[in-house]
């Protein structure tokens, strides 16, 4: 019989707690609510106490901590072999990841080594009775299948990032730390992370960036005011199929129907007209702005925001105030 | 008449000449019987008769002559004269045996109007071989190649005309009474040679010029095995043996299971009629100079795919046959796969299936059949295809159609008109198939179905549309060399029409017209559809539709190559317009089974990286010649394709595409 609590795999980078993790933590906080669980976090790394605070903030009541130097840099044989025998030892009701690309990696292979059930992509998860039912997306969320079942060991999901929303659980009274010291053989584990590179939003691969500046006819023959734009944002540079046949930019940068679809979390179209061909590449991205000198330029159905008027006017004007802050906020930390 | 001796030499030579010919002959004959089995025998009176009109009447020249190209003209005049020498050569020959077996024993006038012809023949073929090699070596058009080649065939047949002459020349003066009444050029070369004091000898240099001219016959006729000019003996077999269906059908697959059979990626898949198109090839290029990949700068010049091929197994015809003949049992009879080798990818993709090669060769080889082949092979075999179809694909095995809309979307666009879905309610006239692009793609492919259904209600058409249930009818699919696909798209766009009782069909997609009407009753299928073109045009005629207003734009119109070269249907689109607009429509350069492709076709609508220029491009360039201010088509495509041309030419308030539909919704 597992035990009424729900784990979830957290994820940070740079001193901040991956989005995806505080979302999981809400829908957690909920179904506890439900079945009177407890809702606990598995965190992994070398110096990671510094989370606490704010996954307590979210309804954290008891974290795993594993805080060793082999966790400090994430790697999958060591992390899988490690929760693999925390999964054993406590037998949790559910294992929760981000569908990012470490949770996409460990779901699955957690759920085989241990023969446990696994739904990935898991929109919802409520109790019914003494069952759990779980929302999952099919078909790129064009229709949802629920499970509805006892569960009788530990589930394993994975959540995709942005399909729930972070509403805050509530603050829980004391946060209960066990401090767990997994005995790793070291040779068993077959990879090693030796070194952690930032990808360069100017190399990375479209698809995959979260900030995309793209321009269109409308910049022009120089691609400088996107260029500024992209740098002081770190963003990357996409852009339409005129741009591509007159060399203005390279072929992987081109966003559409023939070109890449891409999903960032900002995308900032500067004089895109958005036709069906370009607009076909954008439909998962998150934010977009649009930027067109056009009122009823077809991209403004799309665009979360418009602005009027002439790029190479706006564009600096965006570029100063990004600018400005961030010089602001330098001197704030150095105060 | 040859003395015994020479008799015997030339019996001697005869024989030779025939085994060395049955020979070589028979090397290409068993190399065709490597290639793939292909049913080819039916019909044979209608095929016969095609044949020989074409030959005959010089059909198969005569199509392409246009007022850029009348070498078709200058080739016919070359092929009957030729064919005067050819009996000519016969008579000359049998001669040699026994001196009365000669045109005179059809009589003296016959005699005489034989050689009368031939003189005249002979001074024709001269003119005509001298413009041909001026044309080839000095003007040179770009689809002629100068090739040595070209060049023997040329001086060859030249040099025939001129020993003619001489043996006519030396054969007068030899012989007391002359063998013909009415040899004028015959007389001028004896006179010719009389001064030169040949007179004395002229019976040495007559018997020299006789046995000059049977060897020249005799080498270029075992030449003509080697050589490009192959084409006299294959063509007649290769337009005998033409493919007698539909011509917008590719053929299917059968047997999946089996697995043997999926596409071509060895020489020998090809099916033997392939192979015989490639001997047929007579290298005029005519197919390059159509093809819209090649005026765009794309690598595809189909000419060039004939010619690789044809090299390949001639090549390699000699291992492959040995081979066979070993009993080995290793497939393609140990040659590899051509893509890459002799054919390569680039040149695969960028094929828009238009048709214009196929309808401009004077020899009907299949093109396309065999590019979409070897994508086939690529597609289904090994995975390698353009990275943006992958996309595509999926999207049509998910959601039943290419853009991944998924079938509810299909509902959206008439939101607002009263349209009956046919799976509530069949008591309807007719189906209208609104088909992936008009349905799901924007809004101005969108307002195109709308003003569709609002002119079939004006007409009092009662129709259905299958809304969500409609499923893409496989062409991307199918052009792209996803055969395996296609055919699961359409068994079950079939079974599900069997199912609501659907027979009659209307669309206004020339590529979903184009698959229902030749393509799916390879599976069974036995429905009627029209493109709304011939629908309509039939309601204006009878009156059932009242045009309210003319329309007075200068209109061009662009046949698009699915309903225009793959179905026949040009004048339907411009019947129509007669009747909506007042002014007269303005032709571009090339229309009808002329007209240049938007570029959409063969999946390339989807494809990305583009080398060259756009083909849509080039096609607006030929509309902005016409002076017009609308460009009006067709199909959806093609509209989409000269909608992007205009914006990226930054003409959108000078010149307009629109839909024939929607210019009669406007106007009645």
């Amino acid at each position: 019989m597992t035990s009424k609590e729900i784990w979830i795999f957290a994820e940070y980078r740079d001193h901040e707690v991956a989005s995806v993790t505080l979302a999981m933590l809400s829908e957690a906080c909920k179904l506890a609510k439900q079945i009177n669980g407890k809702t606990c976090v598995c965190l992994m790394g070398d110096k990671v106490r510094e989370y606490l605070p704010l996954l307590q903030e979210h309804g954290v009541e008891k974290v795993y901590l594993l805080e060793r130097d082999i966790f400090e840099r994430y790697s999958l044989s060591v992390y899988v072999i490690a929760l693999q025998k925390l999964i054993v030892k406590y037998d949790p009701l559910i294992m929760m990841f981000g569908a990012t690309s470490y949770g996409s990696e460990l779901a699955p292979r957690i759920a085989a080594r241990l023969k446990l059930l696994c739904i990935t992509e898991m929109k919802r998860i409520w109790a019914s009775g003494e069952n759990l039912v779980i929302a999952k997306s099919c078909y790129d969320d064009k229709i949802y299948q629920n499970f509805d079942f006892r569960p009788e060991r530990t589930v394993v999901v994975t959540v995709s990032p942005g399909d729930m929303d972070g509403e805050k659980g509530d603050r829980a009274g004391e946060l209960e730390i066990v401090n767990e010291t997994i005995h790793m053989e070291i040779d068993r584990t077959r990879t090693r992370t030796l070194k952690s590179i930032r990808g360069d939003p100017k190399r990375i691969n479209l698809e995959e960036a979260d900030l995309i500046v793209a321009g269109g006819k409308g910049i022009g023959k120089e691609r400088t005011i996107i260029e500024d734009l992209a740098n002081i944002l770190g963003a990357s540079i996409g852009g339409t199929r005129p741009l591509v046949d007159d060399g203005t930019i390279q072929f992987e940068r081109q966003i559409g129907i023939t070109g890449r679809s891409v999903s960032p979390k900002l995308l900032i179209t500067c004089g895109i007209s958005g036709a069906r061909e370009f607009t076909a590449g954008i439909e998962k991205a998150r934010l977009i702005i649009a930027i067109n000198t056009d009122a009823k330029a077809p991209i403004l159905k799309f665009a979360h925001l418009g602005a009027i008027g002439d790029l190479h006017k706006i564009i600096p004007l965006i570029i100063a105030r990004v600018r400005n802050h961030k010089e602001n906020t330098k001197r704030g930390q150095h105060q | 008449m040859l003395p015994i001796s020479g008799k015997i030499f030339l019996l001697l030579l005869i024989g030779f000449i025939l085994y060395l010919f049955s020979l070589r002959t028979r090397f290409l004959i068993r190399l065709l019987s490597l290639g793939k089995a292909e049913d080819r025998f039916d019909h044979w009176g209608e095929r016969l008769r095609y044949t020989l009109g074409q030959i005959l009447a010089g059909r198969c020249t005569l199509r392409n002559v246009c007022k850029w190209d009348y070498a078709g003209i200058g080739h016919l005049i070359l092929f009957y004269g030729f064919s005067l020498f050819l009996i000519s050569y016969v008579f000359h020959i049998a001669e040699g045996f026994y001196k009365k077996l000669s045109p005179a024993i059809f009589g003296t006038l016959f005699n005489n109007f034989f050689y009368l012809a031939l003189d005249m023949a002979g001074l024709v073929i001269i003119i005509v071989i001298i413009w041909a090699a001026i044309r080839r070596y000095i003007i040179k058009p770009e689809r002629l190649e100068s090739t040595l080649d070209a060049g023997i065939i040329l001086m060859v047949i030249f040099s025939l005309m001129l020993l003619n002459y001489g043996i006519e020349g030396f054969r007068l003066l030899t012989e007391t009474k002359p063998f013909a009444e009415w040899l004028f050029v015959g007389i001028v070369f004896s006179r010719f040679f009389a001064r030169l004091g040949a007179g004395e000898n002229s019976s040495i240099y007559f018997w020299i010029f006789w046995w000059l001219h049977i060897a020249v016959v005799f080498g270029f006729s075992i030449y003509v095995l080697y050589s490009k000019h192959l084409h006299i003996f294959a063509s007649p077999f290769n337009l005998f043996f033409r493919p007698m269906g539909s011509k917008g059908s590719l053929q299917p697959i059968e047997d999946f299971e089996k697995g043997d059979n999926l596409g071509v990626s060895r020489i020998v898949e090809l099916s033997w009629k392939s192979l015989l198109d490639l001997y047929a090839c007579t290298e005029c290029g005519r197919c390059t100079a159509s093809c819209p990949a090649s005026m765009s700068g794309k690598p595809l010049k189909p000419k060039e795919i004939i010619h690789n091929l044809k090299t390949h197994l001639l090549c390699s015809g000699k291992d492959m046959l040995f081979s066979k003949d070993q009993g080995v049992k290793e497939k393609g009879w140990g040659q590899q796969s051509m893509v890459g080798q002799i054919v390569t990818e680039g040149e695969l993709w960028a094929c828009t299936t238009c048709r214009a090669c196929i309808d401009v060769c004077p020899v009907e080889i299949e093109h396309v059949e065999r590019i979409v082949g070897l994508r086939r092979y690529l597609v289904m075999r090994e995975a390698r295809f353009p990275s943006e179809y992958k996309k595509i694909f999926k999207n049509l095995e998910i959601f039943g159609d290419p853009f991944g809309a998924g079938s509810l979307m299909r509902e959206e666009w008439p939101s607002g008109l009263e349209t009956k879905k046919a799976y509530q309610d069949n008591h309807i006239d007719v189906l209208l198939w609104v088909g992936c692009t008009g349905a799901l793609y924007d809004e101005k492919t969108k307002s195109v179905a709308v003003a569709t259904a609002k002119v079939l209600n004006k007409a009092g058409v009662r129709f259905g549309i299958l809304g969500k249930k409609e499923l893409c009818c496989g062409d991307p699919a199918r052009r792209m060399g996803n055969e395996y696909l296609f055919q699961k798209l359409a068994t079950r766009n079939i079974e599900m029409m069997r199912k609501l009782g659907i027979k009659k069909l209307v669309t206004f997609c020339p590529h979903c017209l184009n698959v229902f009407r030749n393509e799916y009753p390879q599976f069974g299928a036995d429905f009627e559809i029209v493109h709304i073109t011939e629908m309509m045009r039939t309601l204006l005629e009878n009156g059932k539709l009242q045009i309210k207003a003319k329309t007075a734009s200068l209109f061009t119109y662009h046949d698009p190559c699915y309903l225009g070269r793959y179905n026949q249907i040009h004048q339907q689109p411009r019947d129509i317009l007669e009747f909506v607009v007042s002014s007269t429509v303005r032709e571009m350069a090339l229309s009808r089974d002329r007209a240049l492709c938007c570029g959409a076709g063969g999946g390339n609508f989807w494809s990305g990286r583009t080398i060259g220029r756009r083909i849509e491009g080039l096609r607006i360039d030929q509309a902005i010649e016409t002076g017009s201010e609308v460009v009006v088509t067709a199909c959806p495509f093609c509209e989409i394709m000269f909608e992007s041309a205009v914006r990226e030419k930054g003409l959108e308030h000078s010149l307009k595409i629109t839909d024939v539909v929607q210019i009669i919704d406007q106007t009645t």
